[in-house]
């Protein structure tokens, strides 16, 4: 019951009681987040999204897995590496390819389109490279470097323990550096 | 502290996840180093980079959640009932086949036993055709006529 203190977490026992706004405003101040972990993770836009609805299926209807000793948030993406997980596990066994997304860079929309190419370049060998890295490598480098989550939290979200979280992150960031370097060094 | 350590701690250090005494270490080390400084300016700009990736809007809605919610928790009810709708069907199945079953064998018993038009008759239903009348005669005949085998002295079935 450490977590009580957390306003997330009294949402959630709230919806466990039967509060249906309680989900609701979760539900809105998480979607996003889910989503793009999700898009991160497994790359493409179609599978992010119906994943992220998974994730909140899985909550809506078994709303008792939830206990307050971890941070609401901590558990929430945790259902959400799972439901990754799953998705990955079922294209290994449909071996299903993954349909590659148009990159979409954050690119300002007036750059000259040598920019608007070098960009688009650089979001697909970025993702590419997310991609090939090992599945817990992956989550982890996510958590830490788009959802900003620190390296105790991500022990939380992954079971395992901080100096286990560095080693992850300090593997992942390497095979990243060494992937992207004609691009980062070399590029704008 | 030497290159080895200092590039194990460079992430940790950009993360801002280092203890103070580690962080005084590493700063006492990058700043006589030019490869592990480098080094750091590298993973710098791989993180910077990844900022390139844009983003998802979510293309669903709360109404979309509590639909498939209720879609599957109508299924499982629907399997939670399973067991009892299971046991119902195999009670059926037992009947209708026994009752069938039943029927069945009293046909072919009373078939063996009937006189020469019923067998053509059995014949029709059977399949056989007008052509296989006189097989159908020869078996009703055949169940008809007194049994030769030892024991009952060519006795049975006589007038």
């Amino acid at each position: 019951m450490k977590h009580m203190e957390d306003p997330d977490a009294q949402l959630m026992l709230a919806f466990q009681r039967g509060d249906e706004s309680a989900f609701a405003a979760l539900f809105e101040r998480y979607r996003t987040r889910v989503l793009n972990t999700a898009y991160h993770f497994l790359g493409d836009k179609d599978s992010a999204q119906d994943v992220a609805q998974e994730v909140f299926v899985r909550i809506y209807t078994s709303p008792k897995t939830y206990r307050p000793d971890a941070a609401f948030s901590t558990w929430l993406y945790r259902v959400t590496a799972n439901a990754c997980f799953d998705e990955m596990r079922r294209r290994r066994r449909s071996r299903s390819a993954v349909s590659e997304d148009l990159p979409e860079s954050i690119l300002d929309p007036a750059a000259s389109p040598e920019d608007q190419v070098w960009s688009n370049e650089l979001t697909r060998e970025v993702k590419a490279a997310i991609a090939a890295l090992p599945e817990n490598q992956r989550l982890a480098v996510i958590l830490q470097r788009y959802e900003e989550l620190s390296y105790q939290q991500i022990a939380d979200v992954l079971k395992t323990s901080v100096p286990a979280v560095e080693s992850l992150l300090f593997r992942a960031k390497h095979s990243l550096r060494a992937r992207l370097s004609s691009y980062v060094e070399g590029g704008q | 502290m030497d290159c080895r350590a200092a590039i194990r701690f460079i992430p940790a250090f950009l993360d801002g996840e280092l203890q103070p005494y580690e962080e005084a270490l590493l700063n006492e080390h990058l700043a006589s180093c030019d490869s592990c400084r480098a080094e750091m300016v590298a993973l710098k700009k791989t993180m910077a980079a990844m900022s390139v990736c844009k983003d998802l809007d979510p293309a669903f809605t709360l109404a979309d959640i509590k639909a498939r919610a209720a879609e599957r928790q109508a299924w499982r009810r629907w399997f939670s009932l399973a067991p009892r709708w299971a046991t119902a069907l195999a009670a059926a199945v037992a009947i209708f086949v026994g009752t069938v079953g039943g029927i069945g064998l009293q046909v072919v018993h009373q078939s063996s036993t009937q006189p020469p038009a019923v067998s053509r008759a059995v014949s029709d239903v059977l399949g056989l055709g007008a052509s296989d009348d006189s097989l159908a005669d020869l078996m009703v005949a055949s169940a008809s006529e007194p049994s030769t085998t030892p024991g009952n002295n060519g006795q049975e079935g006589r007038p």
